[in-house]
């Protein structure tokens, strides 16, 4: 099999993820947080090991990493937690649901207001400016598309939060693993990213990274493992917003999985799955059966279709050759709707391990097909 | 007689992040949790260390803003 949806979530992960997460459930899996014997403190141990490394590559303090269940779990927490009631939102023109949909949901419950920017435009400052509302709090945005793979000038846009007083809120899925991100660096005040894509953990994992503390409501309430006596969550981090057991072997896993990419280095990833999108783009670039949608050239994303062909019908036809790539409208239809591909398209993102055989390959069963 | 200090923190991930910053400084620490008497909200954490060490690892603690409670002996 030839597994090409690693912006799904990576496959396969690198061994050590298994060997530790397997080690942990067989070994240490106690209740992180909860008591001070010796198997809950090994596995609290392991958390903290975990938020350690995801604060050492985000740039932040290893209490300003909280551990949700995936990116969506943190989007809406620092969606429904962070942004003040009755305020106006900025998002992408590239969102995905996990973005959309929470801010969907409360713009209907008139909770909030929403413009949408141009994630393209040549002068993003300007861009937000146009948008820019009296009543404007936040700005939540991809870091890079899960459809096409176009960046973020997160920088920019990170500068522009700071001069206006905006608190941006960054979905990190797709560059979490395959750039470089400091919070502080880049102005982003809160970062959600899951652990399963390219931080190459389980399943299951994922979190907000805070650069500096911010005020706000809980999401979701229960045991956190502290001031048990009081009827409401704790009020720091991260504990305030970790309400239920902790997904240990799978943090445990993530750890190693962050070890895996600090270890090659964030850049050298990059450019390896760089290498294999250049390659396959200019493939299918010179060929009049396919259209290839606009891409950052660093990217490690392509979107395509078969002139011609529904995109689940390429999925198809590919599965049966044994090669997984995605197909739909990869849950963005801003993106679909911003690159006139509301039909969805043919989707192909590389990972870690990858090779240029897989190009190969996926070419050959492509021209088999059409 | 060897004595235990323990100082109270906010959180168990507080109380871990303590651990090693002591143990950095030479201090040797582990996360203890809390009796009912020294935790009025309820479940919470800590970290003991040899009293020998009381006044380095309180000053530790407070540079890294970990200060919180009291610190006790057992």
């Amino acid at each position: 099999m030839i597994y090409l949806d690693n912006a799904a979530t990576t496959f396969p992960k690198p061994e050590r993820v298994y060997t530790e997460t397997l080690r942990c459930m067989r070994e240490y899996a106690g209740n992180a947080g909860r008591g001070s014997h010796a198997l809950a403190v090994r596995a609290a141990d392991a958390v903290y090991e975990c938020r350690c490394a995801a604060a050492r590559l985000f740039g932040a303090k290893p209490e300003n990493v909280v551990f949700t269940y995936n990116a969506t779990y943190a989007l809406n927490i620092a969606i429904k937690a962070f942004v003040a009631r009755r305020s106006h939102v900025l998002i992408s023109n590239f969102e995905h649901n996990a973005v959309l949909r929470p801010v969907a949901a409360l713009a209907e419950r008139g909770e909030l207001s929403c413009g949408v920017f141009d994630l393209r435009a040549p002068d993003i400052s300007a861009e937000l400016s146009v948008h820019l509302l009296p009543s404007t709090r936040a700005v939540i945005c991809t870091l890079a598309s899960n459809v096409c793979g176009v960046r973020a000038p997160m920088k920019e846009i990170g500068k522009f939060c700071r001069e206006h007083g905006l608190l941006f809120i960054a979905d990190g899925s797709q560059a979490a693993g395959h750039t470089s991100v400091n919070v502080n660096d880049c102005g982003i005040d809160v970062l959600c990213l899951p652990g399963h894509k390219g931080l190459y953990g389980p399943q299951g994992t994922g979190m907000l990274v805070l650069s500096h503390e911010i005020d706000g409501e809980t999401v979701i309430e229960g045991g956190a493992g502290v001031n048990s006596a009081d009827t409401y969550m704790p009020p720091f981090l991260p504990e305030r917003y970790e309400a239920g057991t902790l997904a240990c072997p799978a943090l445990a896993g993530l750890c190693e999985g962050i070890g895996f990419v600090t270890g090659v280095g964030v850049d050298n990833i990059a450019a390896h799955e760089n290498a294999l999108f250049l390659s396959l783009a200019s493939r299918l670039a010179d060929d009049a059966r396919f259209t290839v949608y606009e891409s950052d050239k660093s990217s490690s994303v392509l979107s395509f279709n078969v002139v011609g062909c529904d995109p689940s019908e390429v999925g198809r036809a590919l599965d049966g050759r044994g090669i997984c790539v995605r197909t739909g409208l990869h849950c963005a239809p801003l993106a679909h709707k911003t690159l006139a591909t509301q039909g969805g398209t043919v989707r192909v993102s590389f990972g870690a391990f990858n090779t240029e055989a897989d190009v190969r390959a996926l070419c050959d069963a492509l021209i088999a097909e059409v | 007689m060897n004595v235990t200090c323990i100082s109270a923190l906010r959180s168990m991930t507080h109380a871990q992040k303590a651990v090693r910053i002591l143990k950095e400084r030479g201090v040797s620490a582990a996360v203890v949790s809390l009796d009912s008497k020294t935790s009025t909200h309820g479940c919470a954490y800590g970290v003991s260390y040899p009293c020998v060490y009381r006044t380095r690892a309180v000053q530790v603690l407070e540079e890294s803003g970990l200060g919180y409670g009291e610190t006790l002996t057992r």
